[in-house]
């Protein structure tokens, strides 16, 4: 059964259709790259997902069971986390705190959740920065934050928004070998990102977004190779390529 | 000699100011709600403090008990299904309602109790003094509501700074919007909040049931001094609302001690005061 099926999603702003008629599936433990222009709907998409936004048709299934009409909260308690592109931690309080958050009302044991909140600041690579104020963290340190709480809410689905923007080649790289052990874990991953080499070492699928549709879906060399996807990625006309 | 003893009996003061000031501060903290009906619903926690009291006979300390209960389920009600309906990025909604709300309370017990000025006894506990010298008493009653509020304000630091409704109260107040992504529903956060800014207020409200005389149309003005020892204190920080309060009942007493009729001036006065030299409080939390 596939962890998430999107059927006929729509969602339109007025006049104005952000997502348009997309359709897409996602297996268990798989991993799933969104390419595209900017503005073209992309973190709308993860709106519909997360639960922030609710669709003007289609529907949204999770596990099988449909959750196009749940907010946020429940889409959350049912396995579906996500870090923002830019960040927003909850900067009056501290990093561990902000992972604390996660599950406040859940049932586990106190000093189970925090151990497994020390653990995620483990593989983070936050630990050092536990007791600081979330306000006081650099770029990367935010990102970082974004993912850890979003793993602090122990998803099965993880929604990264261009996680790896503004960062630099080194720390990219470090981030990178974070997601993918995130992925080794069964963790199923949908990552939208620019930086296409470092999507690539992380996901088995490509699918490119453009006003709003799915206008190329498949493994990423193939999708790259795509005459549509070099136009819309590269800026080459094809039209004066062929002249 | 007379001097320290206004001094103390405005700082007593002041700490039933804070009682008044601590429900308004939380709400506005957690979901940046004004509350134009907070003073009212310190009235109506009189109220029901005097039919404790006086109509079903019970002790004082149950009838708190009874109208923190009563309060506070009143108001997790009253949040979930009227005020989180106009909570949005626009301010305006929820002050128009509140100030409907003020309105609609004043005038309910104007109905039910008549105009008359009430008070509810408190039986020798009233009139009973501490002397710390021959020309310094110290009133048990209001020492007792001190440090009440003392007691109230420190409930409300460690609940907010020491557990995991705490934690999601300054998540919320940082960013609503992130909150449900990490599985809470605000909606019952925000429910909640107002349940404990409720009991807040119903400790307030007996208080001042005890302390003085009440009618149906002295909300507003309790609002006010709410307001100030608020901004005074500076937003966001919670024994800073303590020391709003007692510059506050400080800056009373002298007054009342000059002229009778300066009490309420100087108050305002002192306020005026600080927002001149500190807009934005005196102990505001610089913000990261």
């Amino acid at each position: 059964m596939p962890i998430l099926e999107l059927n006929s999603v729509s969602k339109r702003y007025g006049a104005l259709t952000v997502t348009d008629d997309v359709s897409f599936s996602l297996e268990e433990g798989a991993t799933l790259g969104i390419i595209g222009p900017n503005r073209g709907g992309k973190s709308t998409l993860f709106n519909l997902i997360g639960g922030t936004d609710r669709v003007n048709e289609g529907a949204v299934l999770f596990q099988g069971r449909d959750v196009t009409r749940t907010g946020a909260a429940d889409r959350c308690h049912a396995g579906i986390a996500r870090s923002f592109q830019i960040p927003h931690p909850f900067v009056g309080m501290t990093v561990f705190e902000n992972l604390l958050v996660a599950d406040a009302f859940g049932t586990t044991e106190r000093h189970a959740r925090e151990d497994r909140c020390r653990n995620i600041l483990d593989q983070t690579g936050l630990l050092p920065k536990a007791n600081r104020p979330a306000g006081s963290l650099t770029l990367l340190e935010r990102k970082r934050l974004e993912l850890a709480r979003a793993l602090a809410t122990d998803p099965k689905l993880l929604l990264l928004d261009e996680i790896a923007g503004g960062l630099t080649e080194g720390e990219c790289k470090s981030l990178v070998e974070t997601i993918k052990s995130i992925r080794d874990r069964g963790v199923s991953i949908i990552w939208i990102e620019h930086i296409v080499h470092a999507l690539t070492a992380v996901v088995e699928r490509l699918i490119v977004i453009d006003y709003g549709k799915v206008i190329a879906d498949g493994a990423p060399a193939d999708v790259m190779a795509l005459p549509v996807v070099k136009e819309i990625y590269l800026g080459i006309d094809l039209d004066e390529q062929a002249a | 000699m007379e001097w320290i003893n206004v001094l103390v009996q405005g700082v007593l003061l002041g700490g039933l100011y804070a009682l008044f000031a601590a429900g308004l501060s939380l709400m506005f903290g957690v979901m940046r709600f004004i509350n134009i009906a907070h003073g009212d619903f310190i009235v109506v926690a009189a109220y029901l403090m005097l039919v404790m009291v006086l109509t079903l006979g019970l002790h004082p300390v149950i009838g708190i008990g009874l109208v923190v209960i009563l309060m506070g389920c009143a108001g997790y009600l009253g949040q979930r299904f009227l005020l989180n309906r106009v909570l949005d990025e626009d301010i305006l909604p929820p002050v128009l309602v509140t100030f409907g709300l003020s309105i609609i309370i004043q005038n309910s017990l104007l109905e039910t109790f008549s105009a008359d000025s009430q008070r509810v006894p408190s039986g020798d506990f009233a009139t009973a003094s501490l002397r710390v010298s021959d020309e310094l008493a110290v009133g048990v009653l209001p020492l007792a509501m001190f440090l009440a509020a003392v007691g109230v304000i420190g409930v409300l630091q460690f609940i907010f700074y020491r557990t995991a409704l705490g934690r999601l109260l300054r998540a919320t107040s940082d960013d609503p919007e992130i909150v449900p992504l990490m599985g809470a529903n605000n909606s019952h956060i925000f429910a909640l909040a107002t349940a404990l800014a409720s009991g807040v207020v119903a400790i307030a409200g007996t208080m001042l049931a005890m302390k003085t005389n009440f009618d149906p149309t002295i909300g507003p003005s309790r609002l006010l001094f709410a307001f100030e020892a608020v901004i005074i204190g500076g937003m966001g920080n919670i024994w800073g609302t303590l020391a709003g309060g007692i510059i506050l009942g400080v800056a009373q007493a002298i007054g009342a001690q000059i002229d009778a009729g300066y009490q309420i001036l100087a108050g305002h006065l002192a306020f005026l005061a600080v927002l001149i030299v500190r807009p934005k409080g005196l102990f505001a939390k610089a913000k990261g």
